[in-house]
């Protein structure tokens, strides 16, 4: 488990300071799969960069497993660094180490025993996959297994806290299935606290129980992805649910999101039964998150007033909004 | 056709070639060996006290710079001429074969740490952070990481400092050095003896292929990239 409290971390830059955290405070909970989401420039890597201590907080604590990493001196800071594992969007092995090598890295720089290390690097190979490929050094490897040997190093050290720093961003869309799988997969059998930093919508969907989204150095939501999409003013069930690019034609439209299994599937004839007119589809989708099913649509209003429009959805339970 | 061989069977060229290529490799290798071993931890400091290096530390590394970079400006035929109390120093006599492996490796510290430093450059910043990540210490990020990462560039950095200690090495033999140098210039120059002059130079470049197709072969085999 990891607790940041008051977390804030400044630079000092040429044209002053720049606060790339202000007074964030977040909870991972032991076992859970938590997505950190923003916009680049919104903290992200700052975050990731303090929780494996690579970056001091200019203020308030970053708390693993009840150990204040603030507080630390350098040699009990390397010691705590073993104990969150860390994977990276460019796996960053060694090129001139094999896999198996690559694996055992983390466990000689623990001063682990030769014999240990292999027999651990090989446990760890077979626990991503890749039994067999112990001997392959990674320009052997796709991107794919790159990452399942980026994965497995950094179970090394039983860490309880996997962190991923944008993990699949270089890969292409089946790989990115296959590693995110590798991802849950291990973090459920170990038990770890599963981090996952990404600016994809499409990774939180799969893979995340809960969700921090980052805007400039602040926290703006967190919690539970079924209870967030669910609450109202939380934007996050908008962009959890993407329209398509709509063809030609001129707004004004109005976007609806309903959530839950039979209102979002039935949300577009239970409207226009109300209205006693048809209203036309313009872009629409469905999803299902965190367990919860999720719709969204934008309706063309025809003759109707957007705005009549709007007030019957949401008298109908849904979230609804003019767009232009 | 008999002159040419009467020519080549002269002591100079039978016995005198022999020993002046000896003498050559003398004072390459051993300011080769010199050179690496002491211009590999001077590379290191620079790259790991540059700015965003491993340990920062300015003011050190302007220092180291700016000492590395006097040095390879100067020729080398100053910089030997002016190193020679130092080499008394060292080897108690400026001629020779050993005296001039002084001023060779002094001359090729720099240019061995500099190019070092650059091989460490190319290392991927990634694998270093993956290294701090897991709780590395700053040495073993260098000796674990840095340095096998590097292997390739190293290999050529070294391939490249013998080459140019072979250049520097006839340098060295015009004042006193001997080796291959020492005969061009005696023989080739002074007497006009065209056939001593040609095949000092075929054996130069032989040696210079041949050094920069083994450090090229060993090069790509420690490459996994």
């Amino acid at each position: 488990m990891i607790v940041c409290r008051a977390l804030r971390k400044e630079f000092q830059t040429r044209r002053g300071t720049v606060v790339a955290l202000d007074d964030v405070d977040i909870t991972f909970a032991r076992g859970s799969v938590t997505g950190v989401v923003g916009p680049s420039g919104s903290g992200k890597s700052t975050l990731v960069r303090c929780l494996t201590a690579l970056e001091r907080p200019t203020s308030g604590s970053v708390v693993v497993d009840g150990e204040d990493l603030a507080a630390l001196d350098d040699t009990r800071l390397r010691e705590a660094r073993r104990r969150v594992g860390m994977v990276f969007q460019h796996a960053n092995l060694l090129a001139n180490r094999t896999a198996a090598d690559n694996v055992a890295l983390p466990l000689e720089v623990a001063g682990v025993p030769r014999a240990r290390r292999r027999a651990r690097s090989r446990e760890l190979l077979g626990l991503v996959g890749l039994a067999g490929r112990e001997d392959a050094y990674p320009a052997q490897l796709s991107g794919g297994q790159k990452q399942r040997v980026g994965i497995a190093r950094a179970l090394a050290n039983d860490p309880s806290v996997l962190l991923c720093d944008e993990p699949t961003s270089a890969l292409d869309p089946t790989t990115t299935r296959e590693v995110l799988g590798v991802i849950t997969d291990v973090g459920q059998r170990l038990g770890l606290t599963v981090v996952v930093v990404t600016p994809e919508m499409s990774v939180l969907r799969e893979v995340c129980d809960s969700v921090v989204v980052l805007a400039d150095g602040r926290v703006v939501e967190q919690g539970r992805l079924d209870e967030l999409v669910r609450h109202e003013g939380s934007t996050l069930a908008a962009e959890l649910v993407p329209l398509p690019t709509p063809g030609t034609g001129r707004g004004p439209w109005v976007d609806v999101v309903t959530v839950g299994e039979e209102a979002a599937a039935t949300v577009v004839s239970r409207l226009s039964r109300r209205l006693e007119a048809d209203l036309a589809l313009v872009a629409g989708g469905a999803q299902t998150i965190g367990g919860t099913h999720l719709s969204r649509v934008r309706l063309a209003p025809g003759d109707l007033d957007a705005h009549d429009v709007v007030t019957a959805a949401r008298e109908l339970g849904s979230r609804a909004e003019v767009v232009a | 056709m008999n002159e040419l061989l009467e020519s080549l069977t002269r002591p100079v060229v039978t016995e005198g070639l022999t020993e002046a290529t000896l003498q050559t490799l003398w004072m390459v290798g051993l300011s080769g060996l010199v050179s690496v071993l002491l211009g590999l931890p001077l590379g290191v400091l620079l790259h790991a006290s540059s700015p965003g290096g491993l340990r920062p530390m300015p003011r050190t590394n302007r220092v180291v710079g700016a000492v590395v970079n006097v040095t390879r400006s100067l020729p080398f035929i100053i910089l030997m001429v002016a190193l020679i109390p130092v080499t008394r120093l060292v080897t108690g006599t400026s001629v020779g074969s050993t005296a001039a492996a002084v001023p060779l490796a002094i001359g090729a510290i720099p240019f061995f740490a500099r190019l070092v430093e650059a091989a460490l450059r190319n290392v991927d910043p990634g694998t270093v952070e993956a290294a701090e990540v897991i709780g590395s210490t700053r040495r073993q990020v260098v000796t674990k990481v840095l340095l096998p990462e590097a292997t390739p560039g190293l290999v050529a950095a070294t391939t490249t400092t013998l080459i140019t200690l072979v250049a520097y090495s006839a340098m060295a033999g015009a004042v006193g050095g001997g080796g291959l140098g020492f005969l061009a210039i005696s023989y080739g120059y002074r007497r006009f003896d065209t056939v001593v002059m040609v095949l000092t130079v075929i054996v130069l470049v032989v040696m210079v292929q041949l050094l920069q197709a083994l450090g090229d072969h060993l090069a790509r085999r420690l490459d996994h990239r």
